[in-house]
Formats: structure tokens, sequence, C-alpha cells
């Protein structure tokens, strides 16, 4: 069921009794802009732990305990050219816990003071919360980059996205950022989103959707004056191969490939891109698995990966550095047999039956149907399960040689763990 | 077939012990599009010392060789097991603890191919000295991977210091070294001595007729012979009650932007298996929450002192033979997480007493937790250790957790938080890389 609030404010609410939680998830989208990336970042991570009514962490963990132990839960992240903070919170089912505790409306309560009232007064936030959560995502930003293949695969994001610093960053903001960031400017920012961001509320679970629509109708939500966000980043790119390699000290190093690849999600050529994506490197019996990982032993991970709302595929394999010329010829060769058609009807029929497999699994995930909700509502394309069956089974092996064809490489990225000359 | 109903949660478990000895355990759940089953053996990273089927000597075998079975063992000669999964839409995985080693797929369509093709490739080993000389580069990668992620080394580092003389302390994968040593040959003893389907089990759970999948899976196994099971002899060190061998300290460097510390607890009291150790480990869990749960003051104290913050994490590991707690966190003073950490855990006193309010708190939370779990297949097939708790599922465990008091968790924090069973082990930045931040 779809109730629109207020222009730009949606609520939609999933009945299901396969599971025995129930999942509320408010997400605020805006457009990706540089400057407030990194305010967003802070921002999740402020509502996480405080609000007026739980004024640090442990009265947060109170109540939620009170409430059977609900995980609630904050965080960013970028889709295409807009950036979305999300809270989540799923409570058990009381059904389930032989209580008569109304958790769903209370966990809706939750949420809505957490939102709406915020720790801080004189319109800043409370100045030693935000100096503790300055000081903490700060440490998390920099230790995130001990993560040898995300650091590797955000440098490649770096190189990709030349000249976007916004498509450039990381979505949770820089370190450096956080220096220029006060509590009085950054309230102000958070009263900008609740007034122009849009959006979506999704209830997923066994609710009174009713009861559900009246606790949210009762906030009085305003209008949104400002667009819909763009759901797609178009960013063609014709650059041919750069290479670029750094050194560090470590065992393995990181390998990663940026391409072009101009399909986007449920447009054109989009179901023969999923397939393209497993026959070359998104499952075990991909391309890059076959050929890197087992037949050459090259690699324990070799994989790729399709971002459709910005056009364009990732490879990434750990590696011994001395095999770097081998891997990057062996990748380069299964695109091209892919192009040219070298690949079996069968491992086709094959690759599509996983995608099936995944696609069927994903629907015993009470997370699916709330994150499925929220890009229907981004990109307007909503299709159903037999649908989305029917195209996948639909698409011909000429239609993957055509995929395969708009594949242009831009950028590599090699982590490197020995000084000799590759 | 027997019947066990969980009325609170409409769930309900079919077990039985097949001739040959395999447990199967099979739990349907209504509206589930997916099915996952676990085959698995109680055979683990630490069981590198034991007496070959058909042998009557302990031999010792390279570390690393229960791991590398399990990736070996889905080569055939003609086929890999990969393939007929992927043949069948299924997607498929294994992988390998300290005391166990578990196949895996889970499939929307074709559940009987996909069960038979489980059950065949675990009980049909192949190995060659080429195909295992092939896989010693694959593994060699994934040991290097390992090796670069300072988690991991935390992990294995605070091992070191509580099991130096236990099998327990070496990387589950071997080292490029030992596993350079492992033959056709050992893999095949190893596969004789620990597969057999008395030493297993399979657990199927999701979408599926518990009636039908039995039947298939009995006509399966009675298709197949297997030698009389003799019973498993392995070698594996007692735990040393008075943990005078416990190293209390050691630290190495890597190139990390900051800190990490980790702090350890052994258990010096073997824990008795059955529902004695869920029990067991569901206090320590309740101890945990109450010491340092971010319900807890202690947690609020810290996290405001800046001494621990969102990368603060604690872990409790109770497998059969041996059970130890971890606390780690990054930290810019290590020194100061690991004394903060150390006071709170031998000052138990003072966190418990007369905390009644507190743990009524966390056990509702607690149980709340287990209503989560019930939703995902994999927790629910995880969690289940037939040779340590025995045949209990998740849905015992709100029942045990309902009736603890404030004695039983006091009790089980005089066992084991005890000072000779507390070590330290910490990464510290490399000297260049602190250089670099500063300049």
């Amino acid at each position: 069921m779809q109730t629109q609030l207020a222009n730009g404010v949606q609520l939609t609410t999933v009945p299901s009794r396969q599971f025995k939680t129930n999942q509320i998830i408010v997400n605020f989208r805006a457009p990706l802009r540089r400057e407030d990336v990194t305010k967003r970042a802070l921002l999740s991570n402020l509502l996480e732990t405080s609000s007026e009514a739980y004024p640090d962490q442990r009265a947060l963990a109170n109540a939620l305990a009170k409430m059977y132990g609900a995980a609630f839960g904050a965080g960013v992240s970028r889709k295409g050219p807009t950036h979305n903070l999300r809270l989540a919170l799923t409570v058990a089912n009381e059904r389930f816990l032989a209580s008569d505790q109304p958790l769903t409306q209370q966990a809706i309560q939750f949420l809505q003071s957490i939102i709406f009232k915020p720790l801080g007064c004189d319109h800043q936030f409370d100045q030693a919360t935000f100096d503790r959560q300055v000081l903490n995502l700060k440490a998390a930003i920099q230790s995130v980059a001990d993560d040898k293949q995300y650091y590797a695969a955000q440098q490649l994001n770096v190189a990709l996205f030349q000249g976007d610093p916004a498509q450039q960053i990381p979505s949770f903001g820089t370190a450096a950022d956080l220096d220029d960031l006060n509590a009085r400017d950054l309230w102000t920012y958070y009263q900008s989103v609740l007034a122009d961001d849009q959006i979506d509320i999704i209830v997923v679970g066994d609710v009174d959707e009713q009861a559900v629509a009246d606790q949210w109708r009762a906030v009085g939500f305003s209008d949104r004056l400002t667009p819909r966000p763009r759901p797609f980043y178009h960013h063609h790119n014709n650059q041919h191969f750069v290479e670029q390699t750094e050194y560090q000290t470590l065992s393995q190093a990181k390998l990663n490939l940026g391409y072009d690849l101009p399909v986007f999600y449920r447009g054109e050529h989009y179901y023969a891109a999923l397939v393209f994506n497993e026959l070359f490197g998104g499952s075990p019996l991909s391309k890059l698995f076959m050929n890197v990982r087992e037949k050459a032993s090259l690699a324990y991970y070799a994989s790729s990966a399709l971002d459709t709302f910005r056009g364009v595929l990732k490879v990434s394999a750990g590696i011994d550095s001395a095999n770097y010329d081998q891997v990057v010829k062996i990748i380069g060769e299964q695109l091209t047999a892919i192009q040219r058609g070298d690949f079996s009807d069968d491992l086709v029929a094959q690759l599509k039956l996983g995608l099936i497999n995944d696609f069927e699994s994903s629907l015993d995930s009470q997370r699916t149907f709330a994150i499925q909700a929220l890009i229907d509502d981004l990109t307007q394309q909503p299709v159903s399960d037999d649908e989305w069956l029917a195209n996948v089974q639909a698409v011909t092996r000429e239609q993957i040689m055509a995929v395969a064809k708009l594949v242009t490489l831009n950028n590599g990225f090699f982590l490197s763990g020995a000084q000799t000359c590759k | 077939m027997q019947i066990k109903k969980y009325d609170q949660f409409n769930e309900t478990l079919y077990q039985a012990k097949l001739a040959n000895g395999l447990t199967v355990s099979l739990l349907p759940k209504a509206g589930f599009h997916k099915t996952y089953a676990t085959f698995t053996t109680n055979y683990g990273s630490i069981d590198n010392t034991f007496v070959p089927a058909g042998g009557d000597e302990l031999h010792r075998y390279p570390d690393g060789i229960a791991h590398f079975l399990e990736h070996k063992m889905f080569e055939k000669a003609d086929h890999d097991a990969f393939q007929t999964f992927g043949e069948y839409g299924a997607s498929a995985n294994a992988f390998t603890s300290f005391t166990k080693t578990s196949y895996l797929f889970s499939a929307t369509r074709r559940l009987k191919d996909n069960l038979t093709t489980l059950l065949d490739f675990v009980q049909d080993p192949y190995f060659t000295p080429e195909t295992v000389d092939k896989e010693k580069g694959i593994i060699g990668q994934e040991i290097e991977m390992y090796n670069d992620d300072p988690s991991w080394r935390l992990y294995f580092g605070m091992i070191g210091n509580l099991y130096p003389n236990h099998p327990l302390q070496y990387d589950i994968a071997g080292t490029t070294d030992s596993i350079a040593k492992i033959t056709a040959d050992d893999l095949y003893a190893a596969y004789r001595t620990f597969y057999h389907p008395e030493n297993m089990t399979l657990f199927v759970v999701g979408k599926l007729d518990p009636d039908e999948v039995l039947a298939w899976i009995t006509e399966n196994q009675a298709a197949k012979t297997f030698a009389d099971f003799q019973p498993i002899e392995r070698k594996i060190p007692a735990t040393v009650e008075d943990g005078h061998d416990i190293m209390p300290y050691r630290s190495i460097e890597m190139p990390v932007s900051r800190a990490k510390s980790i702090v350890g607890v052994k258990g010096l009291t073997p824990i008795k298996a059955g529902t004695e150790a869920l029990k067991y480990r569901a206090t320590v869990n309740v101890l945990l929450e109450m010491l340092f749960g971010d319900t807890s003051a202690n947690y609020l104290r810290l996290y405001d002192q800046g001494v621990i913050d969102d990368t603060f994490g604690y872990d409790f590991e109770l497998q059969s033979g041996f059970n130890f707690l971890t606390f780690s966190g990054e930290s810019d003073d290590p020194a100061q997480f690991d004394a903060a950490i150390i006071d709170v855990l031998e000052n138990w006193h003072a966190s418990l007493d007369g905390q009644d309010a507190l743990l009524e708190l966390v056990k509702k939370e607690m149980i709340g937790r287990v209503v989560f779990m019930s939703n995902s297949l994999e927790g629910i097939a995880n969690r289940y250790d037939q040779r340590l708790f025995g045949s209990v599922t998740l849905f015992d465990e709100p029942g045990i957790i309902q009736q603890l008091t404030l004695a039983d968790v006091a009790a089980v924090a005089d066992q084991l938080l005890q000072s000779q069973a507390i070590s330290e082990y910490q990464i510290r930045p490399q000297h260049e890389e602190l250089k670099k931040a500063e300049s």
C-alpha cells in the first residue's frame, strides 16, 4: 500500500507474514553534492547515537533493549547522482514473544523522536556529542584505508571519475571535511534535509497498514518544493587504458580495473548486461573465475561487478605482484572471447539459472523488499517478479556479445606489494 | 523420525539417524523461496594429529590439511561440483573452522538434484598429485590475503598468546610452507578418518517437505557402502588449568593507520557438551552484555572517555575442547584500552552486584535476538552444532535465557574471569607510517 504523506514524502507498506520481525526504513534522498557528503555522514552518526529523549548511547541502547533488542542503525550511500541518508529499525513481532507490548507502534514512535527531536538546543547540536562523533567518524574514515581491497577500489574510483569530486570521494565523506564542520551549521543543514529531501518510509512485515499510515500522517510532513533527483549518472568515458601503480608493504597485490559500460538500471541492454556480468566475472562459473583462478591459479579472488546507476563495470583481483602482466592479459582475453561469442549456450542457460536463484533467494530477506521499494521510487520503473524472470530468460547470446562490445577499459589501479618492475 | 515442536515460534524440527550413522535434521520454513543445506563433518583445523582410519599410530599431518581437503573435495575426475551446482542454478560454498568442515548450497529450485549433488560430491573423494599441487597456488593466495588483514592477524595473535602449545594457534588455512607438504595420500587418510557418516550431520532448512526430503536422503545413502565406523582418535592437548602457558603480552607492527588492540581471556575449565554447554554460552553472553554491552554503565563511561569507540567489539568462542573471550578495538593508546578492559574484568563484582534490573533488560534483548535469527536460514543451520550442543537448536535458547539468575551469571564470571587467564596483543602502526601521518 502506498500513501502520499506530502509532495515528495511517501509511505510504502509491504504486508508479509514470512518474517518474524517487522522492519521500518526511513530514507532521505538528495542530489549528490560534494559539499554535503561528509555532513550527511556525520548526521547519520549523530542520529544513530543520540536524541533529545535519549541524550547518550546508554539511554538509547536501553530504549532499544526495552523493545526486545530492536536493531537500529543509520547509514549513508551513493546511488548514481543521488545521496541517501537512511535510518533502519527492526523489531520482533510480539506474537513470537508471548508479550503484548505493541512493538511496531513503539518502534515508529522511537524513529519519529530520533528524526524530529535531535540532541541540541539554540539551533545547534549538543557540542560534546558533536565533538565525540567528529572524532569517531574521522578515526573510522582513516582506518578504512587499512583494508587494502577497499583502498584499491577507492583509488580506482578516484581515477574513473576524474573531474567530478562528488563521484570520486567515498559516500561517507573525507576526514579533511570534518575540520570545517561545526555544530551550528550542521543543525542548519539538517533542517534543510528535513524540509527538502525526498523521504521514503518503508514498512515491511505483519503490520496493521492503516494504523501505521495514521501514525506517520500525524507527523505533518511538509510538501517538498525541490524537484525529484535524477536516478542515473551519465559519464560516457572513451579514455583508453591508463595504468597507475602504488607500492605498499603487503603480501598480496590488488589489481582493480575500471570500464565504461553505458547500460542503466532496467534500461536498454540491462538484462543482457546482467547475464554478461555473470559470464565475465560475476559468478563461480565465470570466465574470470575459471581462467584467472581455476586454470592459471593466479588469484584467490577475481571478479567483476556492475554499477548500473553510473554506467561502469569493475574488475578486482588479489594476485602476486610478479603476475601483473599475465593477469591483465588474461582478463583482456576473456572480454574479447565474449565479444566474439566464445561461450556455450549451456553456460548461458546455467548463468541465467544462477541469476534467477539469486533473485528468488533475495525474496527471503526482509531488507530486499524495502530496498526494492526505494529503487522503484527512485527510478519509477517497477517490474513484477514474473516480468523480471521473463526478461532474464529472453536474453540471447547475440545480446550478450553486443553488451561486451560496449565495454571500454578506462583505468587500472595496481596496489603492488613488491618494488620489482612489473 | 523424531519430531520436536516449538509452539512459541511456530516451527517444527524433524530429526533422524540413518542406518549408516548420518544424523539428518530438517526444518521447513513456510513462505520461504530458498532451501539451505549444510553437510558437516566434525573435523577442523585443530585436528592435525590423529590415528588414520585402518592404522594404529598417531600421525602428525601438515597444518591446514582440513581446509585443503575442503578445497579439493569439489574437484572430480571429469567435473567440478561447483559446475554441477551451477547447472542446477544453486549457489554452493564450503568453510573450515577450528573444529568443523561444512559444505553447503542454497537453491530455490531443483532441491532433489542439488541435495544429491551435495551428498555425492562430499562422499566421492578424488585426489591426484597433479590436482593437489595446482591447489597450492590458490590457497597460497588465500593465505597471503589474510596475512594483509590486520583484524585477522590481531585475532590469531591473541590465540597464539592463549594457546602457545595447541594447534588452535595455527591459521586455519595453514602456511605456505605447511601446505607445500600436503600430498594426495594425506588427503585420503584424513578423508577416510573423518568423513564417515557417523561423524557427519546434514541440516536442511527452508522450502521443503520433510517426508519427501528424508526419503531422498535415505535412498541416496542406502545405495552407498561405508567401512565400519572406527572411533576417531585425535590428539588435542588438554587445557593447562593454571594457565601458566599463556603469553601475557605481545605486539607487532603493521602498516595500519591506528593501533589495534585485543584482550583475551582463556577459559581454564573444560565445559561439558550438551544442553549445559548451551546454557554456559548463553550465560557468558549475558555476562558480556552486562559488563560491556551498550546498555552497561561501563560502555558509556569508556566511550565518553574516548577509551573505546564504535570499533569496540567482543566475542565468546565456545567449541568442543576450548573456550575463550576476546575484546578488541582501535585506539590511539592501546595500553590504556587494555588497562580499562582488564579493570572491568577483574572487578566484575562491581558491575554485577545488585544489577537485577539490568539483567532483566539484557535477557529481554537476547530473547528478541533469537526471534531475529529465526528469519535467517543460514543462522538457524550454522548455529546447530551436534558435537557441542547435542540435538538442541536456536529455538531452545529463549527458555534457557529466561531462567538465568544473577547468581548464575556471577558463578560463571567467577569461573571464567581469572587474572592469570588474561592476555594482551597489539598491532602498532609502522614507524614510517607514523611519520607520514605527522608530516
